[in-house]
């Protein structure tokens, strides 16, 4: 990871201004801006169908946006593709995991650093001592990313035979493979018992401190999202309709109706409602 | 028939077997591989085979060459090279579009390559191109097989290999970790077809004789049935495949029915296989193997 400097706030990795795409004639995200800084985790929450997936398709790539930039530091990224993307250094998860069905743990890791390893197939045929060397440390770092999530002893488990929460981890640690410095979450806590959500904030909390990434987190679990990010930034219908601190964002008027909504109280908002209020 | 006639009757269809087994590797590393469907498997192995014998009978007087295993070598490199630039430019158009359009363009193409082949005097036309050199023989073609076989196991593990793989589980999640998914499908299309050419010029130097046939459709529905009997995902398994479309037609030698009905049987095992065995017999004999071998994934 390189070093960027911790003074000031306006150090961002990620800075994302005005995006917006429009599929047919629904506008589905509007305007969507955000900055993602070295070592804090950033949250990004609405309710469903908010538009929340679809800012982390644009940003990785897999759409184009109409309108709108993405900056990794000094290097533009608004529209490249999305394996040049993750190159320069986005990785992400996905909200409905897409492991390697075919590969092993360790392989779903390796396979991460593949294009690290272009143009040394030949080589690695025939063994060449050339790089020999790189791909015991590629192996290295690969079984380190496992021992980090807590995967160890199943590296030559068929990856799609994990336990849910597990293949989750296995998603980060494949992620974390690419060297990224902005690490993207799509729902990483979803379908984890309050044990695993516990383990895995500590695990995403790492991430940043001992990796040194900036994280933005798709979540909907209040309490796990309010205890992490220093920043939350609010999504409904496609637009922002806030941004700030936990705190601020328990109390804007406007989320609470965008969680509650006209309905008097969904299950989500309840929940939504009591997970803030008990960890303030 | 004694033990003498028996190996001597055997040769042929060894040779076969093991030039089955060549293309049958290929289309592996094409379908089960790649997840890439190429109905033309054949024509690329006839582009090989056509290149390589038109190298030994006109290149090689001309270039003063007479040793016969420097010849083959050429030949090999000639057959591999001719049918990897076949691939890539049936595959550079097709690769770009979504869905199955790869699939009807490799058909699409060993028609025309059949017609072509067909109308060039150069090459015997439609009497197929005879008097060609015998320079390959069953070593030669074992030889190769193993090499081929040995490489593709190896190249599973090198990061196009595993680049590959990862493009078939999930295109999108390969992008995402920086995987050109253009270049691992493209990649191993042209691998493919490239040993499907080296198949061809070992054929044609055993067999010393090449057809327009060698390019049909049927041949191309041969090698897809040796790779999806045999099991897509392995390597053994599209060896045990090759073995059995060989020795199947092979052993029906003497009825003639039955020889002339074994496309009918080759369907009755597949659709065998797809229902009890889905991943192909290999993974149906990798049941009744120790519990440690069958962790690692026999070959995987």
């Amino acid at each position: 990871m390189n070093s960027t400097s911790n003074h000031g706030s306006s150090e961002f990795l990620l800075k994302v201004e005005n995006l917006t795409i429009r599929f047919g004639g629904l506008v589905a995200v509007q305007n969507f801006s955000l900055r993602v800084p070295a070592r804090q985790i950033v949250g990004l929450i609405g309710p469903n169908g908010a538009g929340k997936t679809t800012v982390f398709n644009l940003m990785t790539g897999v759409y184009k946006p109409n309108q709108g930039t993405v900056y990794l530091q000094e290097t533009e990224l608004t529209g490249r593709g999305a394996h040049v993307i993750a190159r320069s250094g986005v990785a992400r998860t996905f909200q409905n995991i897409r492991l390697f069905a075919g590969l092993t743990v360790l392989e779903n890791v390796i396979a991460a650093a593949s294009w690290q390893r272009r143009g040394q197939s030949v080589a690695s045929l025939f063994a060449l001592p050339a790089v020999a060397l790189k791909e015991k440390k590629l192996l290295e770092s690969a079984r380190k990313l496992l021992e980090f999530v807590g995967l160890s002893s199943y590296e030559n488990w068929e990856a799609t035979s994990l336990p849910y929460g597990l293949q989750r981890k296995l998603e980060i640690a494949r992620a974390m493979m690419t060297n990224p410095k902005v690490l993207l979450l799509d729902e990483p806590a979803a379908g984890m018992n309050p044990t695993e959500k516990d383990e895995l904030a500590k695990l995403v909390r790492s991430i940043c401190d001992v990796h040194g990434l900036g994280v933005l987190l798709i979540e909907h679990d209040m309490k796990f999202v309010m205890n992490l990010c220093a920043n939350i930034t609010v999504l409904d219908h496609g637009e922002v309709i806030a941004v700030g601190s936990p705190l601020e964002i328990q109390k804007n008027p406007k989320v609470i109706e965008a969680y509650l909504g006209a309905e008097e109280t969904t299950g989500e908002g309840t929940a939504a409602a009591s997970g803030q209020g008990s960890h303030s | 028939m004694t033990v003498q006639e028996f190996l001597q009757y055997s040769i042929l269809p060894l040779i076969f077997f093991g030039i089955t087994a060549i293309q049958a590797l290929g289309l592996q590393l094409i379908l089960g591989g790649a997840g890439l469907l190429s109905l033309g498997h054949a024509a690329f192995y006839a582009v090989g085979g056509y290149s390589a014998a038109a190298f030994t009978v006109y290149a090689a007087p001309a270039l003063g060459l007479t040793d016969p295993t420097l010849l083959m070598l050429l030949s090999l490199v000639v057959g591999a090279l001719s049918a990897l630039a076949a691939g890539f430019l049936v595959a550079v158009p097709c690769l770009r579009l979504q869905g199955d359009y790869l699939a009807m363009a490799t058909l699409g193409f060993a028609e025309i390559l059949g017609t072509a082949l067909k109308n060039i005097d150069a090459v015997g036309g439609t009497r197929g191109f005879g008097n060609i050199p015998k320079l390959s023989s069953l070593p030669w073609v074992f030889v190769t097989l193993a090499l081929v076989w040995w490489a593709l196991a190896r190249f599973r593990r090198t990061g196009l290999g595993m680049a590959i793989q990862a493009t078939r589980d999930d295109e999108i999640a390969a992008r995402s970790l920086g995987i050109s998914t253009y270049s691992a499908k493209l990649s191993a299309f042209v691998i493919g077809s490239a040993i499907a050419g080296i198949a061809g010029a070992l054929y044609v130097h055993a067999v010393q004789f090449i057809s327009p046939d060698e390019a049909d459709f049927s041949r191309s529905v041969i090698i897809v049935l040796a790779v999806v009997i045999g099991g897509m995902t392995s390597l053994s398994g599209s060896v045990l495949g090759a073995l059995i479309l060989v020795v199947v037609p092979e052993a029906l030698r003497h009825n003639d029915t039955l020889r002339e009905q074994r496309m009918i049987y080759f369907a009755l095992i597949v659709i065998f296989v797809m229902l009890f065995s889905p991943k192909g017999l290999q993974s149906l004999f990798m049941r009744f193997m120790p519990k440690a071998a069958q962790q690692r994934g026999g070959t995987r």
